[in-house]
């Protein structure tokens, strides 16, 4: 990924001799048809693709103050029926006072024959109005669409006041394209971020413009377990500098930073006579520095009402009459805050009690991987409090309610961070957790019946990770809900089982780790021959398809974080019947990334079977994978799955058999 | 994070709103709230403590609807019934006022007004709608033990002088009202749906119609349709004597709204010469009826299918576009598109008729109440010779054997028909000849999937596998609809994610679809799969028989039902031959089962024959609705097809 930020120069002033008048660039008329393009059968970019742009071209046009209009011309083949229906109809959203102009479409049959679109076959419409607010969409339905036609629409978006400023230009569309092009005119100096495009830059056009191309861009495809569409979509990020510098240092540029958020947000975290007051009862007799770290960290969390949580149970209209906290000290008096004051007042509290507690910023791996060489603080996506134990760099952040002591949330691991400082802002990269930090702990006492049937008691543990987003995702719902996001969950892999007395605990505990117990039971769940019967042990594996089913990948595979499975299933055998077979599956191990190892044993008394598993995924920090490895990703999964699916025989023994 | 909850900070700010006196609730819902709600089951989410609607109708035709709803929250994940909405019609109705209030369980209330409001379009796929509502959402405010209400004035100029009233949803419903009051010398009468007919209170010329206590209605799987389980009210009202002032219509006789639909569809099937032009182009290669009907057919199917509708206030939603316009455009709606075809037949001498139907469930149409609002699809009848064979023909009194075909449906041929059709009551339209008609209905053997399976087992249990499924009907259908949606790589995906779900490992080398034109589906793909059967000691060799999972099944795990099951035909049949390891002899087979049942049968059968397993399970399911006392044969029969498509072979070593 290219992501060093270029600058486009002040074309305006350049070219301002050579100035035409604006419509003759601007695509008012229609561009000849290409009789190769007609005669096109077969896609050129994707293999198989229903439509294909022959170009897509956005002219934006920030040149003034007033109005920011950006300027678009189509043309796409249509290849398919599929194409033909995803081609046909066009919605033109747009916002408030801006405005969709200039209104021109047409169809090109195979032939040569032109249908042009009617003016009274665009309509306006008003999507939704509220409070003073409208989304407004202009729409047409192309007249006469057919496979191996062509379509070309173009259109003028007026934005009143708007800017080009943050402003994203995709270049990959749901649709390949033979042809991609931006022209740009900014009012003044501008920069820009590249992200997968290559090494293709913007270069002087005509009319004080600046343009980008790229050829033979392929649609963009979401695929399970990809990064961040952000990390892999080609595309351009344009903003406006506070100077004209035609280079950006990024360290002096990140320094500058890290001094100005320090200057900002020293006071909010300041450790005024209130907070150092009540450090003696918060920390108590802690003596380690992570003793008393800790003690603050749960001091923030469980004392102080997180008002920005979604759980908290205050009401839109609750939080609307919240007073807002100006310091460390009024979060501590009103035991109460925002996300952010919670953090403010864990850095005073820190600094009251001796350490040295900063704000850091961070990347958010949920949106993009982020490396210092984004020069803008946009890209900074979240933030915590660093403290220095000895000559480390300890991270914390108790806005986050449900993240472990010493973890950050998973989107902010593995990322550059910036640690404020008000004289030499200092770069670290947070670590990634070890698998064992984030485990999914299964156990299981059950019994199998002659006829099949499993029955019995389970309970499941989600720590680090796996217990924040589980609690996250349950802690606003009601029991109810809860219970039949569970019951869901079971039944997606064992469609018939019963599931009753259910259990979930902790949910909006901060320290202790989520939990699932229910019954279960499970007819059919072993499958009976006349002298057999077959079971798979591993009932937590039951009914799990195999990761990763398709057989080609486009993008890098991507897990947010490592993770250990650790199961415990111990099964009484129907009476009468013997173990004919216990042989386990082969362990797999490949360091550090992953290990899986199952197990089975019997009890002396021949009764009672138990199965272990212990499997990890992630180790090393290894959670990304180029598309280069999907294959053996693939293949490693369906292993696992495979033994995951193993089974085990029990004959009926002799004494009963002849009986 | 506190980027973010800097700018959710801001947003509040900005948008905060002055509370300068607490806000109090209307005396109507006060007294709703005060009602003691009875105990019901812990999944009931909501009841519904008032649902009121007073209609007024003018002498002019001018309909005034007041809409009066409480709903009480008895748990969080009702929380989404605290909402109003009202729909309109942007040229013939507005929705006047709409407030909303909600009393919290400590007694303070919300109020809501006009800057709660949010007016949307009713279907933003549409390329021009003229339905809006206006809503109201009190989600984020509710929670358990809080009381949402609303009430809305609306005014409209209907098309019809007929209503339609649902006493509840799925929610339990405390007091239900429909109240119609007409001007001096009107009339109305009613119908009642899935109730004992109701009689309505009479004072003057307002006419009340009251349930109470009306229970909830549960989701359950294979459960019909919550319209057809609730009750329902249809009303028409008219002027007692002739001369009415009115310009909406009403309707006694399904002739009446086969002579009023007629008007509005006739004028617009004339077909000029380009219309004539391509249909004789479409039909030239024709030497049958039938072909110049599958011809014409299949080029309008194949049309887009795009809805504008302007003036629907004035009918123009039962109005299709000119047949020529259509035809220039390439685009249309279902009464479009079956508008053009019934052109283009009329300009190589073939007689059709348009048909409204309801398209989403089979049962939706009642013959007790003439209202062309009972429809919501339109497809075609064309007058066919005796030349003509086909299942979809039926035998009218007036109008002679009409083949039934959908235009719209681009999957399904001449000569089927799409399932939720099949059965169903829709109207021909065709004048004064025009009846309400049941639409055919396809025997069970014209839609099925036949599957054959050779398979090759190794004895370490490897597979290599040649799949070939041949449908008919409907269930071709199913496959072709998935296989023209879906692009080639998403398509191979979703073979490739069947095949994992009976065969983990499976590797798929071929996928190769055959969409034919006479209806036919068909579908090859080979395959292989490393350890399918699992080796034991060396010397047992297990493995199941049904390789391929079926697409569809059904999962009845409750041990109660309170709905009736309502089953869809189905016919499927599969035949595994499986090449056994050399040196391996069955050593257990499954037992044989043989479920039949009033709605259905299945059997499996196994057979070794010269180093070759021959399984072979067949599923015939007739299209049904069986009471919910059943419900236990029903779950047992489909529980039984489950346990067999688990049971293994084995096989042990010589």
């Amino acid at each position: 990924m290219k992501f060093m930020p270029r600058f486009i120069f002040p074309l305006l002033l350049v070219c301002l001799g050579c100035a035409f008048p604006a419509a003759v660039f601007a695509g008012d008329e229609w561009r000849p048809v290409a009789p190769a393009d007609l005669a096109l059968k077969a896609p050129l970019v994707e293999k198989d693709a229903d439509a294909e742009a022959i170009f897509w071209e956005v002219r934006v046009d920030d040149s003034v103050l007033e109005e920011l209009s950006l300027r678009n011309y189509i043309r796409i083949k249509v290849f398919t029926d599929r194409g033909k229906e995803s081609q046909s109809k066009i919605d033109l959203p747009y916002l408030g006072s801006n405005r969709i102009k200039d209104i021109a479409a047409r169809v090109i049959k195979a032939d040569g024959t032109i249908v042009e679109l009617k003016k009274e076959d665009v309509f306006e419409r008003t999507i939704v109005k509220a409070n003073g607010v409208k989304v407004k969409a202009k729409s047409f339905a192309l007249p006469g669409v057919e496979p191996g036609c062509i379509v070309e629409y173009r259109w003028r978006e007026v934005r009143p006041g708007g800017s080009a400023n943050r402003l994203r230009l995709q270049f990959q569309r749901d649709i390949p394209a033979e042809s991609v092009t931006y022209f740009l005119k900014p009012y003044r100096g501008m920069r820009y971020m590249p992200f997968n495009t290559g090494e293709t830059k913007f270069v002087n056009d005509k009319d004080g413009f600046s343009r980008m191309s790229l050829n033979n861009v392929p649609a963009f495809h979401e695929e399970p377990q990809m990064p961040p569409e952000d990390q892999v979509r080609s595309w351009v990020f344009l903003y406006y500098t506070e100077t004209e510098d035609t280079k950006i240092e990024a360290e002096k540029f990140w320094k500058d930073k890290g001094r100005t958020f320090y200057e900002v947000f020293k006071d909010s975290m300041k450790a005024n006579d209130d907070v150092k007051a009540a450090i003696p009862g918060i920390v108590g007799d802690a003596v380690t520095p992570e003793e008393k770290l800790q003690r603050i960290y749960d001091f923030c969390r469980i004392k102080i009402k997180n008002t920005s949580d979604d759980a908290s149970g205050m009401s839109d209209d609750e939080r609307k009459k919240l007073k807002e906290n100006k310091s460390a000290a009024d979060t501590l008096k009103r035991s109460m805050g925002s996300g952010l004051d919670i953090d403010m007042l864990f850095a005073a509290l820190a600094r009251a009690a001796g350490f040295d507690a900063r704000l850091a910023l961070s990347g958010n791996r949920e949106d993009l991987f982020f490396n210092r060489g984004l020069t803008n603080v946009s890209f900074l996506g979240s933030s915590f409090i660093a403290v220095k134990v000895g000559e480390q760099w300890e991270y914390f952040s108790p806005a986050e309610m449900y993240t472990t002591f010493g973890m950050l949330g998973w989107p902010e691991e593995n990322q550059e961070t910036l640690i404020t400082d008000p004289k030499d802002p200092i770069w670290v990269t947070t670590a990634t957790s070890p698998p064992e930090k984030s485990v999914e702990k299964r156990t299981a006492k059950l019994s199998l019946l002659e006829d099949g049937t499993l029955e019995g008691d389970v309970r499941i543990e989600y720590s680090g990770h796996l217990g924040f987003d589980k609690k996250e995702y349950n802690d606003d719902d009601s029991p109810s809900e809860r219970e039949e996001t569970l019951r869901g969950s079971i039944k997606r892999r064992i469609s018939n089982a019963e599931v009753s007395n259910i259990q979930i605990e902790n949910v909006a505990d901060l320290v202790k780790p989520f939990a699932y117990a229910y019954h279960i039971r499970v007819p059919g769940y072993a499958q009976r021959t006349g002298k057999r019967i077959f079971l798979q042990p591993a009932f937590f594996e039951h009914g799990v398809a195999p990761l990763f089913s398709a057989s080609d990948r486009k993008q890098a595979v991507y897990f947010h974080y490592p993770w250990l499975e650790q199961d415990e299933v111990m099964i009484q055998l129907p009476a009468g019947y013997a173990l004919d077979n216990a042989d386990a599956p082969a362990p797999l191990r490949s360091a550090p990334v992953t290990e899986y190892i199952p197990s089975i044993g019997i009890s002396k008394d021949g009764k009672t079977m138990l199965y272990k598993r212990r499997f990890f995924f992630g180790g090393g920090g290894n959670i990304i994978f180029p598309v280069t490895s999907y294959s053996n990703l693939k293949t490693l999964f369906e292993i696992i799955n495979k033994a995951d699916n193993h089974t085990i025989t029990l004959k009926q023994a002799a004494t009963t058999a002849s009986n | 994070m506190f980027l973010r909850v800097v700018g959710l900070c801001f947003v509040l700010t900005v948008f905060v709103t002055p509370i300068l006196a607490a806000d109090e609730a209307p005396a109507w819902l006060q007294q709703a709230a005060s009602i003691k709600v009875p105990s019901y089951d812990k999944e009931v989410p909501a009841v519904v403590l008032t649902k009121e609607q007073a209609v007024t109708v003018n002498e002019d035709g001018r309909v005034v609807t007041v809409t009066t709803y409480a709903v009480r929250i008895l748990a969080r994940e009702g929380r989404d019934y605290a909402g109003a909405a009202e729909l309109y019609l942007t040229n013939s109705g507005k929705v006047r006022e709409l407030h909303a209030w909600l009393i919290r369980a400590n007694g303070s209330v919300k109020k809501y007004g006009s800057d709660d409001v949010v007016d949307r379009i009713s279907d933003p796929n549409d390329i021009y709608d003229e339905y809006r509502v206006k809503m109201i959402d009190g989600s984020r405010d509710a929670d358990a033990g809080t009381v949402f209400g609303y009430q809305s004035i609306s005014e409209e100029r209907p098309l019809f002088n007929q209503d339609l009233w649902g006493f509840q949803n799925r929610l339990p419903t405390l007091v239900s009202r429909y109240s119609l009051a007409l001007p001096n010398g009107w009339r109305a009468t009613s119908v009642t749906f899935n109730h004992e007919k109701l009689e309505p209170n009479v004072s003057g010329s307002t006419y009340t119609w009251e349930l109470r206590d009306l229970a909830p209605i549960r989701r359950e799987p294979a459960s019909p349709v919550v319209a057809n389980l609730a009750a329902q009210l249809a009303v028409n009202y008219f002027v007692a004597d002739s001369g009415s002032s009115s310009a909406a219509r009403t309707f006694e006789t399904w002739v009446q709204v086969s002579r009023w639909v007629t008007d509005l569809h006739d004028a617009q099937a004339v077909p000029d010469a380009t219309v004539a032009a391509k249909a004789r182009e479409l039909t030239a290669n024709s030497k049958t009826e039938l072909d110049r009907i599958r011809a014409i057919g299949q080029f309008v199917q194949h049309l887009q299918y795009i809805s504008i509708d302007i003036g629907v206030g004035k009918g123009n939603g039962y109005r299709p576009h000119p047949a020529s316009q259509v035809l220039a455009k390439a685009y249309g709606d279902c009464k479009d598109k079956a508008n053009l075809m019934r052109a283009m037949l009329k300009a190589v001498n073939i007689t059709a008729y348009p048909i409204v139907i309801f398209l989403g469930d089979s049962k939706h149409v009642r013959e007790e109440w003439a209202s062309p609002s009972q429809f919501n699809h339109c497809i075609i009848a064309v007058k066919v010779s005796d030349e003509t064979q086909a299942s979809t023909i039926i035998q009218h009194p007036a109008l002679g054997r009409l083949l039934v075909f959908d235009a719209t449906d681009e999957h399904t041929v001449v000569g089927d028909l799409p399932d939720e059709e099949q059965g169903s009551l829709a109207l021909i339209v065709a004048g004064d000849s025009g009846t309400l008609t049941r639409m055919p209905t396809m025997p069970p053997e014209s839609s099925q999937l036949n599957r054959q399976a050779d398979v090759v087992l190794s004895a370490a249990g490897d597979i290599t596998a040649t799949v070939k499924e041949r449908s008919t009907g409907q269930a071709a259908v199913n496959e072709r609809r998935l296989f023209r949606q879906l692009s080639p790589a998403d398509y191979k995906q979703t073979i490739e994610e069947w095949l994992a779900r009976g065969t983990t490992t499976a590797k798929v080398s071929r996928v190769q679809p055959v969409d034919n034109v006479d209806g036919g589906f068909g579908l090859d793909v080979d395959f292989s799969a490393i350890a399918y059967g699992q080796l034991m000691q060396e010397r047992l060799l297990v493995f199941k028989p049904a390789i391929v999972s079926r697409r569809e099944s059904l999962f009845l795990t409750e041990a109660t039902r309170k709905q009736p099951i309502v089953l869809d035909s189905r016919a499927f049949t599969e035949t595994v031959r499986v090449k056994l390891p050399a040196g391996f002899a069955v050593d257990e087979l499954p037992d044989v089962v043989k479920l039949d049942t009033s709605f259905g049968s299945y059997k499996t059968t196994y057979e070794v024959k010269n180093g070759e397993l021959v399984f072979v399970r067949a599923l015939a399911q007739r299209a049904a609705t069986i009471p919910a006392d059943q419900y236990q044969a029903v779950r047992s029969f489909f529980e039984k097809i489950r346990a067999a498509e688990q049971a293994p072979v084995v096989l042990v070593k010589n």
